[in-house]
């Protein structure tokens, strides 16, 4: 790759790429805030020790980055400025739902002694995330033909 | 700054300070994210998803660091707050993502590659879990 500055081309090139990044940035963020939000709005509600929240969170993220896959995926369908695939899927769906506290509170069960809870909880956010998955794209699919 | 969010304690102002440092932290966690994958998936090929497997990892590890320094949110002390949110919540939780990992997943599971799916899942929780208790151990290692 050339680094002129002059070079058309790749300074476009890398103009694009920084927007790229700024639209992942954006939709990343209001993800993590809405995750951060609803973990407030779980904890007034108050579950105790253990959060289902994180689960809802991912389930729900998992269901719509199905949808979106499917509704952009679609024969037929238009395909999505590349920005706006960044903002929606790298960006929000991937701010929103996180593996790392998921982790940590399997990690936190398993260290109370609630092995088998542990279990229970990663099995059901595997399991139940590929079916949100699913799901997301069964309905962005039955949504197109429905239309068309 | 510091002090100032010590002023701002147990008001609704506190909470918005928080999202917006979560928001923060998890914008930056995104942008790194998509670096890293679309790096290593690069490097290592589209075949098995290296990319996300290695910033849930990562994330993990972070997480675990994050905690092990003692940033574990105070009810008396919220600049420690706004560092967990900005640090734990907001950097780690956007640098990792459960709903490209599910989708990948997926996608492999179509394909019917269920030694990769099995690979995936269980790697990545084992991969995850390992470090972030080898992060946290760390941290705890040099604090002591």
């Amino acid at each position: 790759m050339c680094t002129l500055r002059s070079c058309g081309i790749c300074f476009n090139g890398r103009v694009e790429r920084v927007k790229q990044l700024l639209w992942i940035g954006l939709g990343s963020g209001l993800g993590g805030a809405l995750r951060y939000i609803l973990d407030l709005v779980a904890q007034q509600v108050g579950f105790g020790s253990f959060s289902p929240s994180t689960l809802v969170i991912n389930l729900t993220g998992s269901l719509l980055i199905g949808w979106l896959a499917g509704h952009w995926a679609t024969e037929g369908a238009i395909a999505p400025h590349p920005h706006r695939f960044h903002f929606w899927v790298t960006g929000f769906c991937g701010g929103y739902t996180t593996f790392s506290t998921f982790t940590w509170q399997v990690i936190e069960l398993v260290n109370n002694g609630e092995g088998q809870l542990a279990g229970f909880y990663a099995a059901a956010s595997f399991g139940f995330g590929l079916v949100a998955v699913w799901l997301g794209l069964s309905l962005a699919v039955r949504g197109r033909i429905v239309k068309s | 700054m510091l002090s100032r969010l010590y002023s701002l304690q147990n008001t609704s102002q506190a909470s918005c300070v928080l999202i917006l440092f979560t928001a923060l932290g998890c914008a930056l966690g995104g942008m790194v994210r998509h670096l890293i994958t679309t790096g290593v998936n690069r490097m290592c090929g589209e075949a098995f998803p290296w990319g996300t497997l290695s910033v849930n990892v990562l994330g993990s590890f972070l997480l675990g660091v994050v905690l092990g320094a003692g940033l574990t949110p105070a009810e008396s002390w919220l600049s420690l707050n706004g560092a967990h949110a900005f640090a734990a919540i907001g950097f780690c939780g956007g640098l990792t993502t459960f709903s490209t990992f599910s989708l990948q997943t997926l996608t492999l599971a179509s394909k019917r590659h269920w030694g990769r799916v099995a690979a995936n899942a269980l790697g990545s929780l084992a991969l995850c879990a390992l470090c972030a208790v080898a992060g946290y151990a760390l941290m705890e290692g040099l604090s002591a």
